[in-house]
């Protein structure tokens, strides 16, 4: 008698299903009924411009008709900018992978790091690329979520050309660079606003960076490889993280007792100047290496505040370290009218910091970043390495010849 | 021993009615999905290209101007002149396998029919953005609905623009709406660097097809020509040559 009934119940549950996709295409057609037949419109496109201006250089357009467009005037979600979703876990992850963008970084490791907050986390960069996105579709007004429209606009974006995405991603990264919101994502998904690598971060502190076989790893003596590695992120807008710098110091041999020797990076420099060079024109010169006795705070106080130099120093025991120790001098500002440098420490524990009268707590939320006094900092100094060169500085130019369609079928 | 119960046809059928039920649904199931997939990929086609319309017959030569002398006495009468004739001299073309007549003047405009399943009237003045765009659609006028009918004339006009306005920003004046015509004239806002634009569209059903006429004239540009050959552009009748 029971199997009877269940029989009976999974044949009732069967053919409702059998009934469900007769109604599905009633519906399809309704909404679409005329979108082929507009589709299908010869007439050649003569009113307006396949063109817009950004910045004073002129790009070329995405072009989606018109009626494209109204299809998702109304959406069933909108996800915001500050907000956690499973769908923005979803975005990132096509936006970062290989597969789909092998040339072209639209989302950062650390914007996506597995089993973060950050994951799930609509961060302002996020949001920054959608809103360039938008203005080349010729969507300027709109604001950055994730709806339908945001979602098919992103699903047809693989079919684009590799110069139309090196476009999307060169207004994108300038726009960071102009605001001063590049940089790094941190876990919780607030911006870093500059480019930081701890060597004691989780994702690769454990890895070996060891001299004579001590066994040390890249958190016991990383501090070169992730000072390095922030500063060639800044000045090559991708994240090149302090792992990839390990690779090419053990490559070249050159880990020290004590880290890597200032020669490092001059080496590293030099042989990395073209590294982004064909995806963003951008280059990195090799940096002077300045003794303590040589270097005049005022001066560098002027070279790292105002004209957006970066400076590794080169620091003994003292207020910062017991050893030798690098961070990176990544900014001047004025508090309370006095002068200070704010520190990039790779090495994130401010309990080991001596000397608190010379030092100031940031209110980023990063417990690597310290405002030091150049007082304190030049006592501490052996040395500076210094890339001379504007940090802000971003080439913005545009490689497409001509506007494209903006189509799901991949070119 | 135990008497067996005779097997009969409709007891049989009683007794495995879960599983015939079963059986059905699954045919069903699978037909509703072949059915579906077969209308989500119609939908989905783009529309078959229309079928070439530059089969233009010879063109004839301008109707002569001036007219015969009337003798006095004649008891002749003069042939009165067509009801549809345009009212300015010009060339005569037929568009659309024949099916539809043009009449431009050669001085103010040229004809392109470059692109396949496009007729086209431009102005001979070259950096000019008016024109008239004759072509088939792949639909006809009794399965579209007077709402479908008018997203066609905007989406007609909004097919010029590499950045269009919306829909809701282009106004529409119905000029007729009969089994075999929608004419309406249109208005679309400056927009994107594009001026204001007045636009006509007619659809005209002939042959089972349903055939867009649409002419932009861009504000600011001298469109007479243009709206005259518009005007002109009607369905040919088996009279004329």
């Amino acid at each position: 008698m029971k199997h009877a009934v269940f029989r009976r119940m999974l044949a009732l549950v069967l053919a409702l299903c059998a009934l469900a996709p007769l109604c599905a295409p009633v519906f399809a057609a309704q909404e679409a009924f005329t979108d082929p037949i507009l589709a299908a419109m010869k007439q050649p496109m003569v009113l307006g411009s396949s063109t817009f201006e950004y910045e004073g250089v002129t790009f070329n357009r995405i072009l989606i008709p018109r009626y494209v467009l109204e299809r998702y005037e109304t959406s069933e979600y909108e996800i915001l900018p500050g907000q956690s979703d499973e769908r923005v876990k979803t975005v990132k992850k096509a936006l970062y992978s290989n597969d789909n963008y092998p040339d072209n970084e639209f989302v950062a490791y650390t914007q996506m790091r597995a089993g973060e907050p950050v994951e799930t986390y609509f961060d302002d960069h996020l949001a920054a690329l959608l809103e360039t996105i938008y203005r080349f579709c010729g969507l300027p007004e709109k604001t950055a979520c994730l709806d339908e429209l945001t979602m098919y606009l992103l699903s047809c974006l693989p079919a684009l050309s590799g110069d139309m995405r090196h476009d999307i991603e060169a207004m994108y990264k300038y726009d960071l660079t102009k605001s001063g919101t590049y940089g790094t994502v941190a876990r919780s998904g607030k911006t870093d606003d500059l480019y930081y690598f701890a060597q004691t971060d989780p994702g690769w502190a454990g890895e070996i960076f060891e001299f004579e076989g001590n066994g040390a790893t890249l958190k016991d003596r990383g501090c070169g490889c992730a000072c390095a590695a922030m500063v060639f992120s800044t000045y090559h807008k991708v994240e090149i993280t302090p792992r990839w710098m390990r690779t090419y110091a053990l490559q070249d041999n050159y880990p020290v007792s004590y880290g890597l020797p200032n020669e490092y990076f001059e080496g590293i420099a030099r042989y990395y100047k073209y590294l982004e060079y064909e995806r963003y024109g951008t280059t990195l010169e090799a940096p002077n290496i300045y003794k303590k006795d040589e270097v005049d705070m005022s001066l560098l106080a002027d070279q790292v505040g105002n004209k957006g130099y970066l400076a590794i120093i080169h620091v003994l025991k003292g207020a910062f370290t017991s050893h030798e120790h690098y961070m990176v001098l990544c900014g001047y500002t004025s508090i309370d009218g006095k002068g200070y440098f704010l520190v990039a420490d790779p090495y994130v524990l401010q309990s080991r910091y001596r000397d608190w009268d010379q030092l100031r707590t940031t209110d980023t939320g990063n417990d690597g970043l310290i405002y030091a006094t150049p007082e304190v900092l030049y006592r501490d100094m052996k040395s500076i390495i210094l890339f001379e060169q504007d940090r802000n500085a971003f080439p913005l130019f545009c490689r497409t010849k001509t506007w494209e369609p903006l189509t799901s079928d991949r070119s | 021993m135990e008497r067996r119960r005779k097997q009969t046809p409709g007891r049989f059928l009683r007794r495995n009615k879960p599983y015939f039920l079963l059986a059905l649904t699954l045919v069903l199931l699978t037909a509703a999905v072949i059915f579906g997939v077969r209308i989500v990929r119609e939908l989905h086609t783009p529309a078959q290209p229309s079928v070439p319309a530059s089969a233009q017959e010879p063109v004839t030569p301008a109707q002569p101007e001036t007219e015969p002398e009337q003798s006095p006495d004649s008891s002749e009468q003069q042939p009165e002149p067509e009801p549809d004739e345009p009212a300015f001299p010009g060339t005569t073309v037929y568009l659309a396998d024949g099916r539809l007549r043009a009449v431009y003047n050669p001085d103010a405009l040229r004809m392109d029919s470059s692109t396949e399943g496009l007729d086209s009237f431009l102005p001979v003045t070259d950096g000019q953005l008016a024109r008239i765009d004759v072509q088939k659609l792949n639909t006809s006028r009794e399965l579209l609905k007077s709402a479908e009918l008018e997203r066609i004339c905007i989406g007609a006009v909004q097919a010029y623009y590499y950045a269009a306005p919306a829909t809701e920003d282009v106004t529409v004046t119905v000029l007729e709406n009969s089994d075999d015509i929608y004419d309406a004239q249109l208005l679309a806002p400056a927009y994107n660097g594009a001026p204001e634009v007045t636009a006509r569209v007619r659809l005209l059903q002939l042959n089972g097809a349903l055939w867009c006429l649409s002419a932009i004239y861009p504000d600011g540009e001298d469109c007479a020509a243009l709206q005259q050959t518009f005007d002109s552009i009607s369905v040919r009748t088996e009279e004329t040559p």
